[in-house]
């Protein structure tokens, strides 16, 4: 195990790059009853309410991360969405957001709770023209205070920071409509899916224009959103239809965030979310501009790391691929270093790997593990990667 | 109109073009039944196959499972004037207590009404108790779960079935992203499906039917 001679910021940005820093950078994210029982876990006594988003995930803390020994620290969306605020309808809902969906708790047997959608506005639009009515929001501006914060962040702290401003698009229209319509509704309606997505990407290309004029020199990292494009078992759509029906709006939004954050850091990346069977996509992602992917879920169907890192991992970058379906809550510790180290020997070589939960950390994962993650990041992850 | 046309129409997933064939096959004086199993059955199993070769993806099964369920309601009232059609079997299906996801369960529902099952659903968050309670009407039990956190509760309404001295008296199928095989064994469940199509294969084999 090496000593560290970069800055965590230099380290993710060096590796983004394509070029091999000291050591594998570290990342995550986790959801409310997780990062609780972590700081019991480490004895970390923080003053802090976090604030639960819609994933039932949390934002941690800088001194959390830095004394957990995370590279990245993820600030919460600076998006003022105050002027966009909807209330619920439903008695049950726990919140709605600026596109008019609303969100229940749901109590799982083991304890755990998670936010799920219960309302879908576009339920009963099946064309363009339903589409016109519709309240769609204002691109907003950022909070008065997230520039001194996103600031003092980079100030105060070596961290590379890691935001999310504007949203999904595809993904976006699919809470919109309910994953059933949806679906159905790219077969059965395409211009109506199209004019959706357009509408969408209008919306969410603005808001990252006002953010990043103001914070693109502070974001290293701008998560784009979550555009999950796979199941467990391979593709949600065909490449024929995300070609004709997605592929347009998603090359806009991106296009427009990569022009307007490297203004403000030349060395800024742009990062997707997609979760499951998503290899087939890599390519069209990388020739549409996109730096990082996020999360390569190791247990869907094609998700190799070595060899997705043989076809597109020169040009692409990966964040995650450290498995939450079954190695973080239910392995030993033993096995969960054993993976990071095979995930590291894969996808580590020549730079463009950053170490992370392949999503939010659920609350059933022992901090042992998450503990356990870490250490091996520290003991395998040393440039040059011993293979 | 040929029910081969209709059987296309069904495959391409042209839900409004489908119902129209329907309409016009039943005006030519074909069999209801004929048009269900050879038209709309059919079309479901190679639906089905298209899925699992890589050639049809969610959107295209939707579409498709759209077109079979639309024909169904314009030959329903003519199936019903006919000979009561047994069905292959009773399945109840439903979503595990703590998730509210039911895509999965949905579209394994077209498919087993595609194979000519009976089928009931429950819905989401479905108690334990109440799967132990439609095991009387059922010969097999769909559980379906979309969380890694929820699939646990697949285990607990097995229990609950044994507890209740029901366990013997129903076949119990288990599906959604985070099952496997391993796990299905691992509760005691009697099979495993990974999609719709299986799940319409996996019921016939459990409760021997060719």
């Amino acid at each position: 195990m090496g000593t560290p001679t970069l800055t965590p910021r230099e380290r993710v940005l060096r590796t983004l790059e394509h070029r091999e820093p000291d050591r594998v950078p570290l990342s995550m994210t986790i959801t409310i009853d997780a990062y609780n029982n972590l700081k019991e876990y480490m004895g970390i006594e923080i003053d802090e309410t976090p604030k639960v988003g819609r994933w039932t995930d949390v934002a941690i803390h800088p001194r959390v991360a830095e004394e957990y020994g995370l590279d990245v620290v993820r600030l919460g969306n600076p998006l003022d969405k105050s002027r966009n605020k909807v209330e619920p309808t439903l008695p049950q809902a726990v919140f709605a957001d600026e596109w008019h969906c609303e969100w229940g708790k749901v109590e799982r047997p083991d304890g755990s709770y998670y936010f799920e959608m219960i309302k879908h506005p576009l339920a009963d639009c099946t064309k363009p023209s339903d589409l016109d009515g519709f309240p769609w929001p204002e691109p907003e501006d950022i909070k008065p205070e997230a520039v001194e914060y996103f600031h003092e962040v980079s100030e105060t702290t070596d961290l590379a920071i890691m935001t999310k401003i504007a949203g999904a698009v595809f993904e976006l229209a699919t809470y919109m409509n309910g994953h059933q319509k949806w679906y159905t509704d790219l077969a059965v309606h395409p211009e109506f899916a199209y004019a959706v997505m357009e509408r969408i990407a209008e919306i969410q290309a603005q808001r990252d224009i006002n953010a990043l004029k103001k914070l693109g020199k502070y974001i290293d990292v701008l998560r784009l959103s979550g555009e999950d494009m796979g199941t467990q078992e391979g593709p949600l759509i065909s490449m024929k239809m995300f070609r004709q029906l997605v592929k347009p709006h998603l090359q806009k939004v991106w296009s427009t965030a990569k022009e307007h954050l490297t203004a403000g850091n030349p060395r800024g990346k742009i990062m997707l979310h997609s979760c499951g069977a998503v290899r087939g996509f890599m390519k069209e992602w990388a020739d549409m501009g996109l730096d990082v992917l996020d999360p390569i879920q190791t247990r869907a169907k094609g998700m190799d790391t070595a060899l997705i890192k043989q076809e597109v991992g020169d040009r692409l970058s990966f964040h995650g691929a450290i498995d939450i379906q079954w190695l973080l809550p239910h392995g030993t510790t033993e096995e969960v270093k054993a993976d990071v180290r095979k995930r590291i020997q894969d996808l580590g070589p020549g730079g463009g790997f950053i170490v992370a939960p392949s999503h939010n950390v659920q609350g059933d994962t022992p901090p042992e593990n998450l503990i356990a993650m870490r250490d091996a990041v520290w003991e395998y992850g040393t440039y040059p990667i011993e293979q | 109109m040929e029910l081969t046309t209709l059987y296309d129409l069904v495959v391409q997933g042209e839900v409004d073009s489908a119902v129209e064939a329907t309409k016009e096959a039943l005006q030519d004086g074909k069999e209801p039944r004929a048009i269900l199993n050879e038209a709309l059955v059919a079309a479901m199993e190679e639906v089905g196959r298209l899925f699992e070769s890589g050639e049809y993806f969610l959107p295209e099964m939707l579409a498709s499972g759209l077109a079979m369920k639309s024909c169904m309601s314009e030959l329903a009232p003519e199936l019903a004037k006919g000979e009561a059609v047994e069905p292959l079997g009773r399945v109840v299906l439903g979503t595990v207590k703590g998730d509210v996801h039911d895509i999965g369960k949905n579209l394994v529902g077209v498919f087993l009404e595609g194979a000519g099952f009976q089928v009931v659903d429950l819905g989401i968050d479905v108690p334990r108790e109440k799967f132990v309670a439609a095991a009387d009407e059922a010969d097999l039990l769909g559980l379906s779960g979309m969380v890694s956190t929820t699939i646990p509760e697949m285990g607990n309404v097995i229990k609950a079935l044994q507890q209740a001295g029901k366990r013997d008296k129903v076949t119990v199928l288990v599906g959604g992203a985070p099952v496997t095989q391993e796990f299905a064994d691992s509760i005691g469940a009697d099979g495993y499906a990974r999609d719709a199509a299986m799940a319409a294969r996996k019921a016939k084999e459990l409760l021997g039917i060719e």
